[in-house]
């Protein structure tokens, strides 16, 4: 039985053994209360993602994958089971040390980009690169180089009411990426922007995560974006109902 | 420089007139509480400055005119540095084709007096040799229009001296005077001070009449016991009155006034600080709410939660340090105008401004205080959230919970036309930042209603307790008097009644310690004083001595009813048993029977004034006939006691209407940020009424119908938490100074309220503006608030 045919047939996704993990998810669920209403957003989800893998979690609003990208992030906690980010159980840390994991090792796109309006683009990606021990020439260093690498070299000094939606997105990967992360996280990337723009903005990201090495998974209604993939993950009702790798059905 | 201290500062400019309405609302507050303190040191300032400046007596005894080889020997008295004798009559002063004067005319020993010394305003002191030279007060110049060269007629007695002026100056003998201390009320302009050469008096009689002595105590003595080693020396003389620094009207009626200033301040200061609190609150959770999904970014960057605190803390201290170096600067014109006002009010002739670094400080830590917890308690609430709940937007509570009560107007609702019943609703759904704003509104004009409603009580109390007197007129002797001659009063026309008094200084002692009083006495059947007693009764004559001391007396005398205290009088000591408390406008006062008075202050048969009452055929000759007996020294008509009181209270109200003012300002900018966050957050609401066609006039009339809500609501609640404030308020004044009656004039509510309910609702204008002017679709798409 290929490891394809495995996970259709019980749900879970597990990468080829021979890749490097970089993250391990076991038995993962999460449940949120509402007065007295208890909404069961993710059940008994099993996944691992390996090294330099462009992962899309793929299915309709509402079905969990958002959440599951925030549980990846540190930006929330599991109600149960285990979640390994490059060796580190982020599932069982204390806030503090979740705030940390995020300035050092996860970089973030927004749907709707959250740039600080009243920050330059340049500003805005070097804001992500203070709170790092990095020297103030480095910052200024990366803040330059990742706004050039997304195409932004000229609009350095433009405020995000300046750009198009398009151009937010970029300044929004750039800074993201400038902090050289081990895990890029994009929820909806292309979600506010049209249909070609949200391509480009998706190719630029791919194309950067492929020269920096970084691990991705990008959270998606559009089936489109299935194209840039590695794999490609079906969330459904909380659960990962199926995974194929690039090139499959 | 940091890109989050980058942000902060642009956002802060970015929102620059919400900082703005931040900045206003922290200044206001510092500038009311610097200011009022500030006012209030002030004023005492100018009193100690000037009292120091010019020396102002330690001590003064007044006792009867004797020839100044009478005296006795005054000389190595211990702590004492200098003693003036002078020569003090009342007078009058008739000039033509005016009313006449009351004056006192002080005969000097030397031009320059060393005690309760002169500041020339105009002209100089008379010259030794200059007998017929005086120089007047400024109130005689500023009042009546008297100068440096004009004659001035002084009748004393039957004598009449007719004298020139060549100076006007001011003492502070006489800064706050009042025609009689009995009522404790000062008289700007109705009684003019004469100041002349002893020497032209001795030179008329052939010998040096005295009947006062101030002195000048040294630097650091203790003032009781060095008094107490005066009196022992004096203690042969027939003494009318003693009067410590301490106890001189000038003096304790400025601390009076400064106490029960001090009274209100500190519930308009509260009441200030708190709405302060709750405008900056709304402003700043406003500000965060805009910012919510930046902060969420920020988070999920991995910006820890004290780094993002402290970044707000940090945009929130820049705003309380700006409000508070305006409010620095603001505080200086209140307290120039609290200063002015009061002086004005009180009589003074000048004032003095300081300024005050404690309380400055205090009020500028205060507000930025303030400042720092309202922005601490919304960024810690959203902090305390996951990153990722952060970063979505909160949902609006779009159910409308209703209540029971809304329940059952719901028919009444549907009746509306809908852009009220919106409005309405709305204010529903907010329940508890309706409750908050109407609250703060309510407090606001509270506090200055109550104010105008403890005043007018106070009014209300000293009208009432003066009216209860039958008196008409009250007239005071040159010395004492035999009743048989008294009655020389009850014989001029229009006199339906005569009653004497008398009255003298004796020295209270108990165990619980001593204390200077007036002695009054009044016949037991007395028509036209009542003595107000609050508990026991009135004295009667018997085998023993009865009293009825004021208040304050009896507790510093440490004695209640059915006690027995000493009354030390010319040598002599009386034991008196105190029978009831009474309260009165004028503290130390002993109230006994009118025999027990002459046999205590030994002068059988005699009396030192008396009450008269006029028939209503009387006219204006009654309060000047008295003076043509040769022993009447002052007349005092009851109408001008009244006519006093109520200018007091009239200058006093100018200070209320600044606090007025300061009030309703608050009140506009709790409406303001509330109605325009209102505006702000169903934004999307009103594009949507556009969609459907609403007019722009429809749509304003929802946030009118809010504010107007707000207005009524404010007014209704306003109503109690006046009468309350002003309950408490005049329980703090009967406690410090006479009790107060509480009234509730409708006048008093109407002067506030009424302007509130329109100036309130005008609050709202800005937000309407916003949603007219602001496209539909733009107000569909609007997702943040900006």
């Amino acid at each position: 039985m290929s490891l394809s045919d495995r996970a259709d047939k019980t749900g879970d996704a597990i990468t080829p053994a021979s890749k490097d993990v970089l993250v391990e998810m076991e038995g993962v669920a999460k449940s949120y209360r509402t007065g007295e209403v208890v909404a069961q957003v993710l059940h008994d989800v099993n996944l691992r993602i390996a090294r330099d893998e462009l992962v899309v979690m793929f299915g309709v609003s509402g079905c969990g994958k958002t959440t599951l990208l925030n549980l990846l992030g540190a930006l929330d906690v599991p109600s149960a089971g285990t979640i390994l980010v490059d060796g580190e159980a982020i599932s069982s840390m204390s806030e503090g040390a979740r705030t940390r994991f995020r300035a050092t090792k996860v970089g973030f796109v927004f749907q709707f980009y959250n740039l600080l309006p009243t920050l330059t683009a340049l500003e805005n990606v070097e804001a992500a690169l203070e709170i790092l021990p990095l020297k103030s020439a480095e910052i200024r260093r990366r803040g330059v180089h990742y706004l050039s690498a997304v195409g932004m070299e000229d609009k350095v000094a433009k405020f995000p009411a300046q750009l198009s939606g398009g151009e937010q997105q970029r300044v929004a990967i750039a800074r993201a990426l400038a902090k050289e992360p081990t895990l890029i996280l994009a929820d909806e990337p292309t979600g506010n922007l049209d249909e070609g723009t949200g391509l480009e903005v998706m190719r630029v990201m791919s194309d950067l995560r492929r020269r920096t090495g970084a691990t991705m998974v990008v959270v998606t209604h559009n089936p489109r974006l299935t194209a840039f993939a590695d794999r490609v993950l079906r969330i459904e009702r909380g659960r990962i109902q199926g995974s194929r790798a690039a090139g499959d059905p | 420089m940091t890109r989050l201290r980058v942000k902060m500062w642009r956002d802060l400019w970015r929102m620059k007139w919400r900082a703005l309405a931040i900045i206003l609302t922290l200044a206001s507050g510092v500038a009311v509480y610097a200011g009022f303190y500030m006012g209030v040191t002030s004023l005492l300032w100018t009193r100690d400055s000037i009292y120091r400046e010019l020396h102002f007596a330690d001590l003064e005894v007044r006792f009867l005119p004797d020839d100044d080889r009478n005296l006795p020997d005054l000389s190595g008295l211990e702590g004492v540095t200098r003693i003036e004798r002078r020569l003090v009559f009342p007078g009058i002063v008739r000039p033509s084709g005016r009313a006449p004067i009351t004056v006192v005319m002080t005969s000097l020993e030397r031009p320059t007096p060393g005690i309760h010394s002169f500041k020339f305003l105009a002209g100089r002191p008379f010259r030794p040799d200059e007998l017929d030279a005086v120089v007047i007060d400024a109130s005689l110049a500023s009042y009546h229009g008297y100068k440096v060269g004009d004659t001035i007629d002084v009748k004393v007695g039957e004598a009449l001296y007719h004298r020139r002026v060549v100076g006007v100056a001011i003492t502070p003998e006489y800064f706050v005077s009042t025609s009689n201390p009995t009522y404790f009320v000062p008289e700007r302009g109705s009684l003019g001070f004469i100041f002349g050469n002893l020497e032209a008096m001795s030179d008329s009689l052939g010998f040096t009449l005295i009947n006062d002595l101030v002195f000048l105590f040294d630097p650091g003595v203790d003032p009781a016991l060095v008094k107490q080693r005066v009196l022992t020396r004096l203690r042969k003389l027939n003494i009318e009155q003693v009067s410590p620094r301490d106890r001189h009207f000038s003096h304790q009626y400025v601390q009076l006034q400064l106490d029960s200033t001090r009274v209100f301040i500190p519930a308009l200061v509260t009441v200030l600080m708190a709405l302060t609190f709750i405008v900056v609150s709304i402003n700043v959770s406003r500000m965060i709410a805009a910012e919510r999904r930046e902060i969420g970014g920020l988070m999920a960057l991995g910006y820890g939660r004290r780094r993002l605190l402290g970044a707000y803390l940090e945009a929130s201290l820049v705003l309380g340090l700006i409000g508070g170096l305006l409010g620095l600067a603001l505080s200086l014109w209140v307290r120039n105008d609290f200063v002015a006002a009061s002086a004005r009010s009180m009589g003074m002739p000048e004032f003095r401004v300081t300024t005050d670094a404690v309380a400055m400080l205090r009020a500028v830590a205060y507000e930025v205080g303030v400042a720092l917890v309202a922005m601490a308690i919304p960024v810690l609430r959203l902090l305390r959230l996951p990153a990722q709940h952060v970063i979505r937007e909160s949902p609006s509570s779009a159910v409308l919970r209703s209540a029971p009560a809304l329940r059952g107007l719901g028919a009444l609702l549907q009746r509306l036309p809908t852009s009220y019943r919106y409005a309405l609703r709305n204010l529903a759904r907010q329940r508890m930042r309706t409750a908050v704003t109407v609250m703060s509104i309510a407090l606001a004009l509270g506090v200055a209603t109550a104010y105008r409603l403890s005043l007018l009580s106070l009014n209300s109390t000293l009208s009432g307790w003066l009216e209860q007197d039958r008196w008409n007129l009250e007239v005071d002797f040159l010395y004492p008097v035999l009743l048989e001659r008294v009655q020389e009063l009850g014989a001029m026309p229009s006199v339906m009644r005569t009653e004497p008094y008398l009255s003298c200084y004796v020295q209270a002692q108990s165990r619980g310690g001593v204390a200077d009083s007036t002695l009054v006495g009044v016949a037991p059947d007395a028509h036209l004083i009542k003595v107000l007693v609050v508990e026991g009764r009135t004295s009667r004559p018997g085998a023993e001595r009865e009293a009825v001391l004021t208040r304050e007396l009896a507790r510093r005398l440490a004695v209640g009813v059915g006690d027995v205290f000493q009354v030390e009088a010319m040598g002599q000591t009386f034991p008196v048993r105190l029978v009831g408390l009474s309260w009165a406008a004028v503290s130390g006062l002993s109230i006994v029977p009118l025999a027990v008075a002459q046999d205590i202050c030994q002068f059988p048969d005699k009396a030192t004034g008396a009450y008269l009452e006029i028939g209503k055929d009387g006219d204006d000759n009654n309060a000047r006939r008295p003076y043509d007996l040769e022993f009447v020294g002052k007349v005092l008509p009851k109408r001008d006691l009244l006519a006093q009181v109520r200018t007091v209270l009239s200058g006093t109200i100018v200070l209320l209407d600044l606090a007025t003012a300061a009030s309703l300002f608050v009140g506009i900018l709790v409406i303001l940020t509330s109605i325009n966050l209102s505006v702000l957050e169903n934004e999307r609401d009103f594009g949507t009424l556009q969609a459907l066609g609403y007019s722009r006039r429809q749509i304003g009339s929802a946030v009118l119908t809010e504010a107007g809500v707000y207005a009524v609501g404010a007014v209704m609640l306003g109503i109690p938490v006046a009468a309350l404030i002003s309950v408490y308020l005049n329980d703090k004044m009967s406690a410090a100074w006479i009790q107060v009656t509480n009234a509730f004039p409708p006048g008093a509510f109407a002067r506030v309220l009424v302007p509130a309910l329109f100036l309130i609702p005008l609050g709202c204008l800005p937000g309407i503006r916003h949603v007219v002017s602001r496209a539909a679709l733009a107000s569909i798409r609007s997702r943040v608030l900006d």
